[in-house]
């Protein structure tokens, strides 16, 4: 049987915040869900859950809603899961940082006293208020800001030594990137807010293991319902980048394929860890990733279909059979060896070959084309179709929303094609070149 | 917006495939099958509609009577109105029992009579209408009005023969099998009068059966002088087969061979591969010849209709809720357009290449495998295009059998000169596995004896 190295655990299921792009349909149900996971975390049930999952363990991430609701518990066990999980170097989390950010320090010294080498902490920041507050609640900048701040404060304060990773996810709409164009000078003061900040919190940090990461790169709402005019909108935005020389995080993501492009008989690489080296584990089932999560609760996936104001949030999926599917086929029992084998061959499928999702790609790429939804270019220029049929496959490779969206691990959903294929991802292959081109 | 977009693309889609195929009859493009209900009087061992008939069809969707009917006259209207003429498969559980049937395809031909080019119309059928009169009648009546209006009807015959049909029990009646020899006469009798053919399913289950009951459809095609190879055979490609039914598959494959060989064509090797290749060796001793799409089976050229809400599936065995791929739009009683449900598996389904499936994309037997029903491979693997590992032992039994009995008779070198590079090179490929498996040391001698 095939282990696992990395883990995604499901340590909490409520989120005060309603960010407009989140992937969970909040319901009420989530509440009795979070307080069963909490129960299970007190109780140290979940400690003896992860031995029921085969692999290393080197990794073990926190995840669900907003993983700080918990991280007080999680730190009291930190000893009893390094005993549990030998090999474990690394933890990582995303978070709102809305909360008091003791909470996080305190989870690092503990983390510290029992020999974790490095925490990788993502705030969910995505620029300035126009754009955060907007997303995700009034008043969040400020306030997010404001605990960054107290964190490094916090933490000069501290004893903790083990390496502490700070970095940000900036997730941008497509309203935000369409008001971005109209008003081009938003575009400095994105750049700036996230510039100023690092540079703030690395002057302010007396820590030589604290690393501030400037990931302003924004990614999109993905894979989402995007139109071909909503792939000329980011195709603008792209250019403009460009013209001010921003950085942008899928000319990197692309660039990763041209610098290791000897490598790419090795499908896994280049695909996302899930279902790999890497799966989701909710204390009963493992799952393909965090992203199905809640999914195999019947309670909460009725509860979202009886959402009165349900058009929030994309329940296009609970409706089209495709979480019946994922119950079945792709959330197993990890004592289930049968299943958890055909659950592991189907995921190598994905991970150990390219041709069928590539085809599956190209094929959309030329059909849009041919309808007017994609630039012309990939009518006539093959080499450009299979591009942009890797890049979908590598840059944005997630089996999990592929599942979701088409019914299939290998099919990524068209709406990513009309996002890219209508002038972004010629700008990316623009901008990766000039990157090329400058290696020796 | 984004459903509008995805309405266009899957209209220009079929634009150029279907549409185009209907109109200018071009072949992979010029299909459609209606699929009336998952009803069948049989309750047959390896049937997918058995085990999975209430998520392919949901009962809470099945129309009976005038509204299915209402469902079929809409569609064909709508084709005819816009000058489509497919040639139709009418599929159900079995259709024959359901009276729905009869009046369809008497609206397809009265709706195509006065076309220039008329369509065809294939029924597969287990023929259990033989033992009825009345059915019989009114099923002969059917063809005899369809001809006279120059609309072929073909009947196929699901029937998996007299020492095989333990598989397909009567669902009413599951220990007395009314099939008789008298039934089996008028079978022959029927086939013969309207120049059908006959497709059993070859299965693991009685699969020591088959040469007893290869013989015995010959012995009835003399009696009733119908051609040797009126009978396509296919192995059921579900993952039950376990090596022992696996080794009898693969010695039936090698009596297929030698028997016709030498029986048929006396010794005549071009003869031999005139059945080959233009009779197409019952299909099961055919993996030679390319089909001009990515899979042998029809998924690719048919457009799949589950009538009773008028959704565009993959195929009968794949209309599973995440895999419906569209629907027809009614207004009004009229079908006004095409609605997108799944156009990211729409445009899969009919592009790929099974060559390209995983695992499969490695496979040194790729361009000779029939490769896996999507179905099946769905409902094993949860995957459409995955396949599931005792596929791939059935498919290389398969291969290997041909191939070593081709050997055997010397027409192997000859079909090596007929067939595409890439069939050579697989042909190749298992010549060299057969080498191997001679030279290999017996596991027997290098293994303690297991007690």
């Amino acid at each position: 049987m095939m282990g696992y190295e990395a883990m995604e655990l499901l340590t909490t299921g409520w989120c005060p915040l309603k960010c407009s792009y989140c992937y969970i349909p909040k319901t009420a149900q989530m509440k009795r869900l979070h307080l069963d996971i909490v129960r299970r975390i007190k109780g140290k049930k979940l400690l003896e859950e992860i031995t029921r999952v085969p692999g290393g363990k080197r990794h073990l991430g926190f995840w669900g809603t907003e993983p700080t609701l918990t991280l007080r518990f999680l730190g009291e066990q930190l000893a009893e899961l390094k005993e549990i999980c030998p090999d474990l170097k690394d933890l990582s989390f995303s978070t709102n940082m809305l909360i008091d950010p003791k909470i996080i320090v305190d989870f690092l010294a503990s983390a510290d006293k029992v020999g974790i080498e490095s925490v990788k902490v993502q705030v969910s920041i995505d620029g300035p208020a126009f754009i955060t507050d907007v997303n995700r609640a009034p008043g969040a900048t400020e306030k997010i800001v404001e605990n960054l701040h107290k964190f490094v404060e916090l933490l000069n304060e501290s004893e903790v030594n083990l390496k502490v990773v700070l970095h940000w996810k900036a997730t941008l709409t497509i309203n935000n990137i369409r008001e971005m164009n109209e008003h081009p000078e938003l575009i400095h003061e994105y750049f700036h807010f996230f510039n100023k900040l690092t540079s703030e919190l690395a002057q302010k940090s007396k820590k030589q293991n604290l690393e501030i990461q400037n990931s302003s790169g924004p990614t999109l709402v993905v894979p989402g319902k995007y139109t071909s005019e909503d792939g000329r909108v980011l195709a603008k935005f792209f250019k403009l980048l460009a013209i001010h020389k921003y950085p942008n995080a899928y000319v990197y993501r692309a660039l990763r394929v041209f610098k290791y492009r000897d490598e790419l008989y090795k499908t896994r690489m280049f695909t996302c860890s899930g279902g790999d080296s890497n799966i989701g584990f909710d204390g009963e089932h493992i799952h393909i990733c965090h992203r199905s999560f809640y999914l195999d609760r019947d309670e909460y996936v009725e509860s979202v279909l009886e959402m009165p104001e349900y058009q929030n949030w994309d329940v296009s999926h609970f409706k089209r059979g495709s979480i019946k599917n994922i119950q079945k086929y792709y959330i197993v029992e990890p004592e289930d060896e049968m299943n958890l084998a055909r659950f592991q061959y189907v995921m190598r499928g994905y991970h150990d070959f390219w041709k069928m999702k590539l085809a599956s790609t190209y094929a959309m790429i030329k059909e849009l084309a041919l309808a007017g939804q994609a630039s012309k270019i990939y009518l006539e220029n093959d080499k450009m179709a299979e591009m942009l049929a890797l890049f979908i496959n590598t840059a944005l490779s997630c089996p999990m929303e592929n599942l979701l969206n088409t019914g299939s691990i290998h099919i990524p959903p068209i709406s990513l094609i009309r996002l890219f294929g209508n002038g972004a991802f010629e700008i990316i292959i623009d901008e990766a070149r000039k990157n090329v081109s400058r290696r020796k | 917006m984004f459903q509008e977009e995805n309405d266009e693309l899957v209209q220009s889609f079929l634009e150029h495939t279907f549409f185009r195929g209907w109109k200018e009859d071009i072949p992979n493009w010029n299909r459609i099958e209606l699929n009336l209900s998952p009803e069948c009087n049989l309750d047959c061992a390896y049937c997918y509609v058995a085990k999975h008939g209430d998520e392919l069809y949901p009962p809470e969707i099945r129309l009976k009577g005038e509204d299915l009917v209402n469902n079929a006259k809409m569609l064909i209207d709508w084709l005819a109105e816009n000058g489509y003429i497919p040639d139709f498969d009418i599929f159900s559980g079995e259709p024959s029992i359901k009276p729905e049937f009869y009046e369809i395809v008497r609206y397809i031909i009265d709706k195509y009579k006065d076309f220039e080019r008329k369509p065809h119309i294939v029924v597969p059928t287990n023929y259990s209408f033989l033992l009825s009169s009345s059915l019989t009648k009114k099923m002969e009546d059917l063809i005899q009005y369809g001809a006279e209006n120059g609309v072929r009807v073909y009947l196929s015959a699901s029937v998996d023969g007299k020492y095989c049909e333990r598989n397909r029990p009567f669902k009413t009646h599951p220990a007395v099998d009314p099939r008789t020899d008298e039934f089996y006469d008028k079978m022959f009798a029927f086939n013969k009068k309207y120049r059908y053919g006959f497709h059993p399913m070859v299965y693991a289950d009685h699969i020591d059966k088959w040469k007893l009951n290869f013989l015995w459809f010959q012995e009835n095609f003399k009696k009733y002088d119908i051609p040797y190879w009126f009978i396509y055979l296919l192995e059921v490609r579900n993952p039950e087969w376990h090596p022992e039914q696996l080794r009898e598959f693969g010695d039936f494959l090698q009596f297929l061979v030698k028997w016709t060989f030498h029986n048929i064509h006396k010794g005549d090797k071009y003869k031999f591969l005139e059945f080959l290749f233009k009779l197409k060796g019952y299909n099961i001793l055919d993996p030679f010849s390319t089909v001009g799409r990515g899979i042998g089976c029809a998924i690719q050229s048919m457009l799949y209709v589950r009538l009773s809400d008028l959704k565009i599936v993959p195929c009968h065995r794949t209309s599973y809720k995440q895999f419906e791929l569209a629907e027809f739009k009614v207004e009004n009683g009229k079908i006004v357009g095409i609605k997108a449900i799944n156009p990211e598996l729409l445009i899969t389904i009919y592009s790929f290449d099974a060559r390209n499936f995983p695992y499969c994309e490695q496979c040194p037997i790729q361009n000779l495998c029939s490769h896996g029903c999507l179905g099946a491979q769905c409902e094993f693997t949860g995957d459409l295009f995955t396949p599931f590992p005792t596929l791939c032992q059935l498919e290389l039994t398969k291969i290997i059998n041909i191939v070593k009995a081709l050997k055997d008779i010397g027409v192997l070198d000859l079909v090596k000169s007929t067939v595409t590079p890439e069939i050579r090179r697989d042909i190749e490929n298992v010549e060299e596995m057969l080498k191997v498996k001679n030279n290999a040391i017996p596991r027997t001698n290098v293994l303690p004896n297991k007690k």
